[in-house]
Formats: C-alpha cells, structure tokens, sequence
C-alpha cells in the first residue's frame, strides 16, 4: 500500500497551460460579446429615427460614450471641451439657442454638411452684410442700432439714439428683412434672436458694433465623409443632449 | 499491461487534445464575433432609407427633403407623401448612376462645369470667413484704383516713322530716333502734322479714329503707345516711342481724363470686388495643389 506518486512534473505543466488557455479564451469570447453588443448599438443608434433617440435611454448613453472622445478631438478646438464655445464666433452648444434648428435630426444635418461650407446642403442660405465697411449704414446709424439692441435685451441705452436706430432697423437697414420685424431672428435664414441677449461674437456694444460694421460669416466644416454617420449621430445626439441638461 | 505502459509514456495526449480543440473553438467564436458577416446585400443599412445598386440613399437627406417638399415637420406628412419623395430621390440616384456609366463628367459641358464649380465652392467657401479689415479694403483700393474711375476719352494722332519697308528703305533704327526727336522739336515749336509728315516722312497710323474712350483707345494704341498718350494732355506732343513697326510720336488733340471715384464712394463694389479677388486666389491655390500631385503629358510642340 505504498502512496499515489505525485504527478510527473511536465504533466502538471500542460494541465496550467490548458487552464490559462481556457481562461484566455472565456476573456476574449467576453471581449468579443461586448464588441457585437456595441456593434448592435451603434447600427441601433443609425437605424432609429434621429429624433427619436432620446426615447432609448440606453442609445443616449452609448452615443455620449462613443461621442465624447469624437467631441474633445474634432470639436473643441471651437466649441471647447465645456460645449460652451470659444468666443470667436462658435455658438455655445448647451444653451437651448439653436440658429439652424434644434433636436438631434437638425445638429445631425448641420454636422453631416457643415455651415457655409461649400456643400451645396450646407446651411447657408445668407450672412450678415459688412453694412458699414460696404458704406451702407454710415458710423451713426450704426452706433444707434446697437443702442436699440441694448434696448431690446433691457441693458442700459441712450433713449434717442435706441429710437433712431429702431428707425434704421426698420427701413435704411433692412435689418427686419432677416432678423424679423420683433428682432427674434428667422431661423430659416440662420438669422440669430436679437432679444435673447445671446451673441456668438460677444455682446458689448463695441462687438455689436463690428457685427454690424464688419458683417458676420461664420462657417463650420462639413463631416460628411471624415466622420461616419454612426459617428456624427452620436454626436448630434451628444450634444443635443447638453443642451437639454 | 500494453495500454498502462501507453498512458504512462504519454500521460498528456488527452489534455494536448482538449487544448487544441478549445483553442480551435474559441478562436472560432471569438472570429466569427469579431468579424460580423458580409452585410446581407439585400438589407438596407441603417442610416439609410433606400440601397440603389448598392448606393445608399441617405436617411437623412430623406427627411430633409420630404420635410421641404411639404412644407412641415417630418412626423406630419403622410405615407404617400414620403412615399412620393423616395420615389424621386431614387429615380434621381438611378439617373446618376446612369450619367456615372455614360461617363458624363468626360462628355457633356455642363455637368463638367458643374464638377467644376462645385469643387471651387469647396475650396473658396473658408475665404468668406475671413473678414477684411479696412486696411486691407484701402490698400486693394489703392491698388486697384483705375477700377473705380469713370471712362476717360481722347481724341490723339498717332505718327510713325517706318524703319525699312518703302517708304524709308535706307534708314536705320538709329536715323529713325534721330528724326523723330527732330519731329518732336518741329511739333513743339508749333510745326503742324502735315508738315512733319512730308518733311520727315511720317505717316498716321489712323489707329485712334475720333474721340475714343480709354479702353478701346488702349486696345488700338497697345500698352506701349498707350501708356505715352495716357500721359498727355490737350496739345502736347510725346516723346519718341519706339515699337514694333518703327518709331511713334502722338499728338494728342483732347484728352478727358478719367474722373478717380474716392474710397468712401465705392466701398461696396471695393468689398465685393476684394472677396472676390480672394476666392480667385483661393481657387490658384487649389489648382497649384491638384498640379503638384498630378501626372501632366502635353503633346511634343504644345504649350499650354
């Protein structure tokens, strides 16, 4: 009755290279589990209707992961990593201010094509006209338009000029033409709300003043084709939903 | 006492066994995860509302342009509505497809110049961003400005003196100069054309009939002449130009020059003229890029 002998040593050695190789693999069928999960949401993401993301908690939370690093490398360098943008003329994308329409289908087709940027489905049905360096409003009417837009957005004004520049506003200038008779802006035309005492190129009376003067073009890229449109619905839907936290 | 000597040389064949296979397996699992299969060629992808010959037409353009031809948002517009609208959106891609296989881009001007124009839009879109500052607007001004001036006009006779040729068959470059800095003398001094003409054997070359404005008297004239005459005013007599078909002295018998406009009095056609001066250059730019990296072969014996 002498005591089982011990396994060989080398018999020991393929039984840990057979658990290791097991394990292994359980890890990369779970790797792999996840990957086709992600892959599912991302074609689940694209196949909904854009406006209808919001409704699927677990596809927002999938777009605002796939979307933030996107964000941080293609759009921050204007819009900054906050959404709040950068003060030269890209729009804080966490305000409920939406110049070319709001919800995840309109940031979509602003991403997807761009503003004023070549693409004939771009936005860019017109600009800002430079009204003073093309002499069409001369240094007063100018400065009196502002004092009207203080007006408008209840910061302090000069009563008379705020009353000649409405004047100007309303005939010389042809502001109402885009910017609606009440100044609320037309969004068909990109044309901003001049009430909401939200500007894209700063507010101070001398940035109005050169919005006026110098006229205002922004434009933003198109993404079609460098992003994939899984790429840019996650992003629509990233940042449509910073606007509404 | 044959099989207990076979399992005791070789005690791992059963373990070496399941390793293979679950290498094997899992490898497969993890392949066949890792690697979805080929897209079914008969499922639209997501993202798209239609596959036309394997060219998707985009969901998105499908809204928009449902929502613009009815005029209201997307969830309002009824079956046959978008129905209508995907119907033309993949006639549209079938007629581009067709125009791809008949290889319009290469045959038919319009669509080239349409190619054209849109890739020229692409590159000139991020000038107009670029705001000029009054400066820049000035100095274009500045540099630009006999674009802002109104048409002059001048009435000038023109004389040459042929080098060579019948009338002057024995006469060099430098006998040509001589006489006509003689000319010039005579001319100032109060001799009249026709007495140059006979003397010096001059002749009119008739190329500035009557008054003419500017433009067309600097299309007749050349560069040359036209720059001695621009400086002339009523009366006066230019120095000897030589040029191609001998030496030219002009008369010039009324000159109106023309009238400068001030910046402030064109600034808007300024603007507009610089942007679009940048997108020219922008469009240079672009040109000089695509021939950088382009393979050019002209014919031997041709410019381009």
């Amino acid at each position: 009755m002498s005591e089982p002998l011990p396994a060989p040593p080398r018999r020991r050695l393929w039984i840990g290279l057979a658990v290791a190789v097991v394990a292994l693999g359980i890890g990369a069928v779970g790797y792999a589990l996840l990957q086709a999960h992600q892959a599912q949401l991302g074609a689940r993401l694209l196949a909904a209707m854009p406006d209808d993301v919001d409704k699927h908690p677990d596809l927002v939370r999938y777009a605002d992961a796939e979307a933030g690093p996107l964000f941080a490398k293609n759009c921050s360098g204007c819009h900054g990593l906050d959404l709040k943008g950068r003060g030269i003329g890209a729009p804080d994308l966490t305000d409920s201010i939406w110049l070319y329409g709001s919800g995840v289908f309109h940031i979509e087709r602003t991403i997807t094509y761009g503003i004023r940027s070549g693409q004939k489905k771009a936005n860019d049905i017109t600009e800002m006209p430079a009204f003073g360096q093309r002499g069409q409003l001369s240094d007063t009417d100018i400065k009196n338009i502002v004092q009207y837009l203080l007006q408008l957005n209840h910061r302090p004004y000069n009563d008379q000029a705020a009353f000649l520049g409405k004047q100007a506003y309303e005939t010389k200038g042809q502001c109402f033409d885009c910017h609606a008779g009440d100044a609320k802006g037309i969004i068909d035309y990109g044309a901003p709300d001049l009430t909401a005492n939200v500007w894209d190129f700063g507010g101070s009376p001398q940035d109005l003043y050169d919005s006026i003067y110098y006229g205002r073009h922004g434009i933003m890229p198109a993404w079609i084709g460098r992003l994939t449109p899984e790429q840019i619905r996650a992003l629509a839907v990233y940042v449509d939903t910073a606007s509404k936290r | 006492m044959r099989w207990s000597a076979a399992t005791s040389h070789r005690p791992a064949r059963p373990v070496v066994l399941a390793m293979v296979a679950a290498v094997v397996g899992l490898g497969a699992a993890g392949f066949g995860l890792l690697h979805p299969a080929h897209r079914d060629l008969a499922q639209v992808p997501p993202g798209d509302i239609a596959l036309v010959n394997q060219e998707p037409v985009l969901m998105s353009d499908f809204i928009s342009e449902t929502e613009q031809a009815n005029g209201v948002p997307f969830a309002q517009t009824t079956r046959a509505e978008r129905a209508a609208v995907l119907r033309r959106m993949i006639d549209e891609e079938l007629m581009v497809q067709r125009s791809l296989a008949l290889d319009l881009p290469e045959q038919d001007t319009d669509v080239r110049t349409a190619l054209s124009d849109g890739v020229t839009a692409l590159v000139t879109a991020p000038v107009l961003s670029d705001h000029p500052s009054d400066d820049q607007l000035r100095a274009f001004y500045a540099a630009h400005r006999a674009n802002y001036a109104t048409q002059g006009s001048m009435a000038v006779t023109d004389l040459v003196l042929r080098i060579g040729g019948f009338e002057n068959a024995d006469q060099s470059p430098e006998q040509a100069m001589a006489d006509a800095a003689q000319a010039v003398y005579e001319l100032r001094s109060g001799a009249g054309i026709d007495f140059v003409k006979q003397h010096f054997a001059f002749s009119e070359t008739g190329k500035v009939t009557g008054e003419e404005p500017d433009f067309a008297a600097r299309l007749h004239l050349g560069p040359k002449l036209y720059a001695a005459a621009d400086k002339l005013s009523d009366g006066e007599v230019s120095e000897p130009v030589q040029d191609a078909d001998g030496v030219h002295v002009l008369v010039m018998q009324h000159r109106q020059p023309p009238v400068f406009t001030d910046y402030d009095g064109v600034r808007n056609n300024v603007y507009t003229d610089y942007v679009a001066a940048q997108k020219a250059q922008a469009k240079q730019d672009n040109l000089k890029f695509l021939r950088r990296g382009a393979q050019i072969l002209v014919a031997p014996g041709q410019d381009e």
